[in-house]
Parts: C-alpha cells; structure tokens; sequence
C-alpha cells in the first residue's frame, strides 16, 4: 500500500514536468505566429481492487493536445484569398492613380492649354508668338499623353515580372507543403510542428491563389478550381507560357488562366489582362479621335504661307498605341506658318479655321460615347479613381474581417502569458505536492521499519 | 474568449497604424490645402473638379480674348475719332472756301492743307496694332490704303473671337467703311475737293460739301456700332468676371479642405494616438509573471 502511494506520488511528479515542460514549450514560443498553444492531457490510472474498494493508481499524460480548431482555420485561410487580392490590386491601383498624377494638373491642364493656345491663335493668326506658343503648347500634351502611355506600358510589363515570381512562390510552397505530407506520414508519432509548418505554408499559399483544401489521413490534397496543386506527396507544377497560365503534369498541359479568380495571381491578371488595357485603350482612343478630328479640320484650312491640305499631327490609322505614337507633323514643327487657321489663301487675319477647331473642344464625339474630349477624360480619372477607392476599401474591410477571425482562431491556438503563469503555480504546486508525498511516505516507511527496533 | 497576448499586440499595432493613417491625412490635407489629393479620395469629386478646371480656365481665357478684343477696339474707336476730327476740318475748310469771301490765293493755300489732311487720314487708316493693319479686314500685312491710289486693299473680313461655346463676335471694322462700294470714297472726295481748290472753282467745292457730310456719316455710323459692340464686350467682361468668381468658389468648395474642420479632426486624432500609445505602453508590460515571487 505505501510504495503504491509512492508509485502516485511519482506519477504526479512526471505528469508535473511534463505539464511544465509543455508551458516553457508554450511560452518560448508565444510569438512565433506559426505557432499552436500545445497542452497535456492527463489520465487517471487504472485504479486497482482492494477487497471491495477501488484504489486510485495516480495520473499518467496520454497525449499532448495541438489546441487547433479546423473550423476557424479554414475559415481565416479562405479569407486570405480575397485578402492577397485586394492588397495587390490596392497598391497598384493607387500607383495607377500617382501615373495620371490629376492633383498637380495633368493630362487634362495640359488639354485645356492646348484649346487656350488656339484661341490665343485665333485672336491673332499672324502671330508668331502665338503659333509658336501652340506647338509649344502642343508638344507638353503630347509628352502627357506620352508619359502616361509609358508607365501604364511600363507597369504592364512589371506585373508580367510580378506573375512569374508568384508563380515561381506558388510551386515553392506546393513543393514544400507535399514534402511535409510526405514527412507528416512517414514520421508519424508527434508532428505538431510539422501540422503548424504545412497550416502556416497553406495559408501562404492562400493568399497568392484561390485554392480548396482537403484533409485526409493525414495529408492534404490541394485544389485549384478541381485541378490539383498538392495530392499527397506530389506536388503540381504552374508554369506561364505568354499570356496562359499553365498547369503541368507528366505530359499533360492546361490552361488555367480563367480559373485563377482570387489571391495576388488573380489580382495580378486581372490588372495585366483587363483592368490596364481598359485604362490603355481609354487613353488611346481619346489620343486617336484627338489626333483624327483636329487634323480632319486642319487640313481644310490655309497656313500664313498658303499650305492647306496638312495635317495638325501625324495621322495615325488606328487608335491601338495612339497616346504613344502621338506626334506633332514635323512639317508644323519646322514651320509654324504652316499651322492652318485661316479658311482661305491670303487672308492673314482669317481665323475661321482656327475657330472651327476650337468647335471641337465642346463637340461631343460620337466615338468617345458622345462627349468631349476634356469629359471623356474627366470620366476615365473618375473610373481610375473609383477602381482605387474599392480596392483600399475592400482590403480594408477584408483586413478587418481576416483579424477578426484570426483572433477567434487564436483565442483557441493562440498562447496567453498569464494563462501559461497560472499553469505554471499551479503545475510548481503539483510538482511540490507529489515530492512532498514522497517525502512523507518516506517518513511513513520510516516509522514502520522502526516499529521492530 | 481567451484573450491571448498575440491579440493584444496585433490590435494595438492595427490601432496605432489606423490612427496614423488619420494623422498622415490630416497633415497632407492642412499641408497641401486641399480635399482631393488622389482621384481615389473623392473620384466624382475629383472629375467635377476637373470640369471646373477647365471651365474656369475657359472662362479666364474667353475673358482675355475679350480684352485683346477691347484693346483692338479703343485703337479703332480713337482711330475712328481721328478721321472725324480730320473730316471735320475738312468740312471747316470747304465751307470757308466754298464763300465769296475766299479767293484762289486761299483756296490754293488750302488745298496745301487738305493734301496734308489726307496723309493724316491716311496715315490713321493704315494704323497697326501689333504688327496687324487693323482697318484691312483678314489681308492684315498689307496697308489698306496707299497714296498710290484710292482703293480699298483689304477685304471684309471679321475677326471673330469666341465669348462662349457657341457664340462668336467680330471685333474689327473693315476699312471699306471709308470707301463703301455704295457710298463716299473718303479720299475720291479729298481728291475732289484739293482738285477744286486748287483749280478755284467754288461751284466744285459746294458740290463737295454734301460728299463731306455723307461721309462723316459714314464714319459716325461706324463709330455708333463700334460703340454698340464695345458696351457689348464690356458687359460680357463683367459677366465672365462674376462667373470666374463663382467657379473658383465652386472648385474651392470642391478642391479645397476645411481648415476648421480638418484641425478639429487633427486634435481628436491626435489626442486618440496619444491614448492609444499609453494604453499600450502600461498595458503590455502588465503580465502575471511581474507578480510572481
């Protein structure tokens, strides 16, 4: 009966140390964010019989429990894909925003400038002043339109550098999550650490891309749109070939570019496939009917040295790279007498033609959906704009749903300082019980053996 | 719910970066002036304020259309004054020459003075602003009149600027009101006359004193509608006036942020951070373990 008190005592003191062991385990680990509050599971020892009574046999710990909750998990990693999506689409868009640069003048200053320097024009035709104060005026429009087009282009082909990194990111991580399958399986026993590794790699994973995650004996499998990244202890290849998207397998190649909706990849594509060319296209149209109207009027006037039939700009055939390829007729450049404000030969002071193309600054344009020039420009700031403010709202609120549930997800598998204190008086308690038991049964053995002396 | 310390920080940091956000606007919209700085802070309010933009500069530019236009018009209306002072000497002279008193001595004394009149006006109607010839309707590099002969040079041309969208106005007067296909050639009347002066023909010189006084006419009705056009251009300056007034308001309103409201929204921002920051700071260090022996 004592050494069975003794054998208690001694079960109290290792579940005590093991307990103890767990809380440094915990505490030295409370910042790492990978990181699952672990605790021990104690069970009592199979009490043994004595006569009628059933005598309890002391604790031993079955199991340290990962203090995890599937629901939770799932639920912050799903929010991640829209999480990665917004952030993108946020930073570039307000880079977009910095590109039109409207707060400090613009594109647009630079268009109304331009219509100022042919009413100053129009006011005097003979003016060398004022045509040269045309051209002048002609080219900071033109190098607007050039600078714009450019960054747009130039962010174009950045994202393009963008989408290969994420997807060189991508087949790291199904890489590396496919490895702690195959590890997970193999080790078996205690893998916490290795659940928390593949959990913080799959929430990676789920910001770069939208993907569907199945648990099953152990391992994960890892779906995009019904094709697979992750199975087991393979991982699934992407791979960009021009504009697709391309997923690999052996010989097998498709073309997933379509089902890639959330995660930085989706907001990255939907910027280089849709959002900046809509921008690009905008702008070339506004460039091209420019270009197309003004030298359409033009040329039906005569220059102060009788030239007609001359185009303001270079015509361009098509508006595809019109904000590019916009450029003031050389033959204007060199001789501003050349710039047609008169309707007729001879008439220095005639200005009819310079009015006329002063018409077309209030003409709303059929081709810009019936409004005009400056309009169809103010509507594509306002769109560029909009984009923006949905994208930093979204991620806000996105931001806010995510940490939300981050927290509930760590108010179960998060580790709490004055939690792991109390744990461990309480444990330090225990520990101090079970030797103190020791101690007295050692004094009741003791007594015993002095009983025959 | 188990509060863990993670929460803690991670709200903390989340809250002083959201506060800071604030403080970085507030400063941005008190440094700059303005409400709009990105499209993105108000995308309508920003498009409007591109319209407004542009309007205003439209209007300011209408406005100095306006006033090059008047300039071109006082030249003309003291060019205009010049021929009708220059007439009515003209006329002063005829009538004193035209009498029984007046012999060929004067008259021919006279036609010296006329002759000098017709440079005078000659020298008006070839007036230049700029380097513009302003009485030779477009054909502006060329003198309307020459000695030479007393043809009109130039053609009907009307300069016109525009006052709106949709509304033009001319602003120069052709020189063809002093020789009119219809009425008095001003310096074919001169002629005349010098030529009756000289040859001392007073019957000529009366028969020219109706020629003078049509042509005065001609010159004050022309004066009269300069006059119309000039008051027109003046109320429409006065109009364009108002209006640049009322749209750099209207972009004020738009553009510009409330310095009232934005350094109230600066000191309650302010104030949060500064709890904030001392709320973090006692309250992190506040743990189980500073209490345990």
């Amino acid at each position: 009966m004592i050494s069975s008190i003794i054998n208690i005592a001694l079960s109290g003191l290792r579940a005590a140390q093991i307990a103890l062991n767990e809380i440094s385990n915990n505490i030295a680990n409370a910042e790492n964010p990978k990181y699952c509050r672990r605790s021990p599971v104690f069970r009592e020892n199979s009490p043994i019989r004595y006569s009628s009574l059933l005598i309890g046999q002391g604790v031993k710990v079955t199991d340290i429990k990962r203090e995890y909750n599937k629901f939770f998990a799932t639920q912050w990693q799903e929010e991640l894909g829209l999480l990665g999506d917004y952030e993108v689409k946020k930073q570039v868009l307000g880079q977009i925003e910095t590109i039109f640069n409207e707060a400090d003048g613009g594109l647009s200053n630079a268009l109304t400038e331009f219509w100022s320097a042919w009413e100053d024009l129009s006011y005097d035709p003979t003016s060398m002043a004022n045509r040269e104060t045309l051209i002048n005026k002609t080219q900071v429009l033109i190098e607007n339109f050039h600078q714009i087009a450019e960054r747009l282009h130039q962010l174009h082909k950045e994202i393009n550098g963008e989408i290969e990194a994420t997807i060189a990111d991508i087949n790291k991580l199904t890489q590396q999550i496919a490895g702690l399958n195959k590890d997970i399986k193999e080790t078996g026993g205690n893998v916490d650490s290795l659940y928390d590794e593949r959990d913080s790699l799959i929430r990676e994973l789920s910001e770069k891309i939208d993907i569907t995650v199945f648990e099953e004996d152990k391992e994960v499998k890892i779906f995009l749109d019904g094709c697979p990244l992750v199975e087991g202890n393979k991982a699934f290849e992407l791979k960009v070939n021009g504009d697709q998207i391309v997923w690999n397998s052996d010989d097998v190649e498709i073309d997933i570019t379509s089902r890639i909706k959330k995660g930085e990849l989706g907001a990255y594509l939907r910027l280089k496939n849709e959002i900046i060319p809509e921008y690009i296209e905008k702008l070339d149209n506004l460039a091209y009917h420019l270009v197309n109207k003004v030298n359409e009027q033009h040329k039906q006037g005569y220059g102060l040295d009788n030239s007609h039939n001359i185009s303001f700009f270079i015509d361009l055939s098509s508006p595809e790279g019109a904000a590019r390829d916009i450029e003031l007729n050389s033959d204007i450049l060199d001789s501003p007498n050349k710039i047609a404000a008169s309707s007729a030969p001879d008439e220095p002071s005639n200005n009819e033609n310079a009015l006329a193309i002063l018409g077309l600054k209030d003409t709303s344009i059929p081709e810009l959906n019936d409004t005009t020039f400056e309009e169809f420009y103010s509507c594509l700031i306002a769109k560029v704009g909009n984009d923006a403010k949905e994208a930093s709202s979204f991620f806000e609120q996105q931001k806010l749903l995510v940490d939300e549930i981050r927290d509930k997800y760590d108010s179960i598998s998060g580790v709490s300082l004055d939690e792991e204190a109390v744990n461990l008086l309480k444990f330090q308690y225990m520990y101090d019980a079970s030797a103190r038991l020791i101690s007295i049964t050692d004094e009741m053995i003791k007594t015993l053996i002095n009983l025959g002396a | 719910m188990r509060i863990t310390n993670g929460m803690i920080y991670r709200n903390f940091i989340n809250n002083l970066f959201r506060i800071n956000e604030h403080l970085e606007e507030d400063y941005e919209k008190i440094a700059s002036g303005k409400r709009i700085k990105r499209p993105s802070d108000d995308p309508l309010g920003m498009a409007r304020s591109i319209r407004y933009r542009s309007y205003l500069s439209t209007i300011r530019q209408y406005k100095r259309n306006i006033e090059m236009a008047i300039s071109w018009q006082n030249l003309t209306e003291s060019a205009l004054n010049g021929v009708e002072n220059a007439l009515q000497r003209v006329q002063e002279i005829a009538i004193s020459q035209a009498s029984d008193t007046a012999n060929a001595n004067t008259r021919k004394s006279a036609a010296k003075e006329i002759e000098n009149i017709k440079k005078h006006i000659l020298g008006i109607v070839n007036t230049k602003f700029g380097n513009r010839y302003i009485f030779a309707g477009y054909i502006t590099n060329n003198p309307p009149f020459s000695e030479s002969d007393n043809n009109y040079h130039g053609d009907e041309g009307l300069i016109k600027i525009r006052i709106n969208s949709t509304t033009q106005l001319s602003f120069n007067i052709p020189g063809s009101v002093f020789a009119p296909a219809d009425g008095i050639n001003i310096f074919q009347m001169i002629d005349n006359l010098k030529d009756a002066m000289e040859n001392n023909e007073p019957e000529n010189i009366r028969a020219c004193l109706d020629e003078i006084k049509q042509a005065l006419d001609q010159v004050i009705n022309a004066q009269a509608s300069l006059g119309a056009k000039m008051n027109l251009f003046e109320e429409i300056k006065v109009q364009l006036a108002d209006m640049d007034l009322d749209f750099t308001g209207i972009i004020s309103n738009t553009e510009d942020a409330d310095l009232a409201k934005v350094t109230i929204d600066l000191g309650i921002h302010q104030t949060v951070y500064q709890a904030t920051l001392t709320a973090t700071a006692k309250a992190i260090p506040i743990n189980l373990f500073n209490y345990l022996g």
